[in-house]
């Protein structure tokens, strides 16, 4: 345990140098501030830029809209710049070969991966805690989000999934141990994902349908109850991803 | 114009804070790019385009992939 957290307080202060808390920090801020903002000014930017006369009855925008760009950019965006940021954090050790020194210290493999999965994790969380709030923020102060199912439960699924990917970019990286490894691994899971989720009746299992029935949940349409089949196969496959790259890098010669 | 300034005043509580990170960001990462001179690949004019142009993704390829490892200070 005391090795555990050694590795992790190593990780931290690495995570740190090389600007990872600074990025994670700025760039979910940014994306936590643009959703109700684009949500607000929209109709403002069609009304200026359409020709005189045409007539475009938009909507004001509600709480709704704020939080439909949430799960629209956090996913695409917010996810992207996530597995860039952290797809390198095998590779790099084990390209340098500074792994190889603290392993023949005695370090135990599994501690490597566990760590480095929890770091991983650590940050997704602060990311997401930091966009949900900032968002929450601007949109209680705008607008009225009494209407809004499920808030929560939306963005845990969110969450879940992001834990997914975040396991097969570390098993693609230890796999592959170069820095395009992991992300190569990563989009060919999500599009063999959206591959699958063209058959109608993969939306009982499929990790994908976390990430499109989030406007549905919030709309009511659906309730938690109807996700947990997806949110349960989402839980286990990630501790499976992981327990694949412990035994995988157990046996990995360096 | 009366109009237009209301219209900036009302979304001033959005504009200030991504004004501040976004430019930031871009600027912290530019000073980066000229102290550090030693990149993974590419030049430094490149990464300074990359940097200073394409928002948010830019400084963040440049610290992933582009930043030199040999660098002894960190600021």
């Amino acid at each position: 345990m005391n090795q555990w957290l050694g590795f992790l307080k190593k990780e931290w202060f690495e995570s740190v140098k090389t600007y990872k808390l600074m990025l994670v920090v700025v760039i979910f801020s940014i994306l936590g501030i643009l959703n109700p903002f684009t949500a607000k000014i929209t109709p403002v930017v069609f009304e200026k830029f359409m020709p005189e006369g045409t007539f475009v009855n938009l909507p004001e925008p509600t709480a709704l809209d704020s939080w439909l760009q949430f799960y629209k950019n956090v996913p695409q965006m917010g996810l992207i710049v996530f597995i860039l940021l952290f797809s390198t954090m095998m590779s790099k050790e084990l390209e340098k070969g500074t792994l190889l020194i603290l392993l023949s210290k005695g370090l135990r493999r599994n501690t490597v991966i566990t760590a480095k999965f929890f770091m991983a994790l650590c940050y997704w969380t602060l990311a997401i805690t930091l966009s949900f709030t900032i968002t929450y923020a601007y949109t209680a102060y705008y607008w009225d989000q009494s209407q809004l199912q499920h808030l929560l439960f939306a963005a845990s699924c969110l969450y879940v999934f992001g834990i997914l990917l975040l396991a097969v970019t570390l098993w693609g990286n230890t796999l592959f141990a170069t820095p395009y490894g992991g992300t190569l691994v990563t989009i060919l899971v999500v599009i063999a994902l959206f591959i699958a989720a063209i058959f109608p009746q993969s939306a009982n299992w499929n990790p994908l349908e976390l990430l499109t029935a989030t406007t549905q949940l919030l709309t009511g349409e659906l309730t938690p109850s109807d996700l947990w089949i997806p949110y349960t196969i989402t839980l286990f496959t990630t501790i499976l991803v992981v327990w694949l790259t412990i035994s995988h890098f157990k046996r990995k010669l360096l | 114009m009366n109009n237009d300034i209301a219209l900036l005043m009302e979304y001033l509580p959005f504009l200030i804070p991504l004004i501040i990170l976004q430019l930031g960001l871009a600027i912290f990462s530019a000073i980066h790019v000229i102290r550090h001179p030693h990149y993974r690949f590419g030049n430094q004019v490149m990464w300074l385009l990359i940097v200073l142009l394409i928002q948010f993704i830019g400084p963040l390829i440049y610290f992933v992939f582009g930043r030199g490892d040999h660098n002894g200070r960190t600021n």
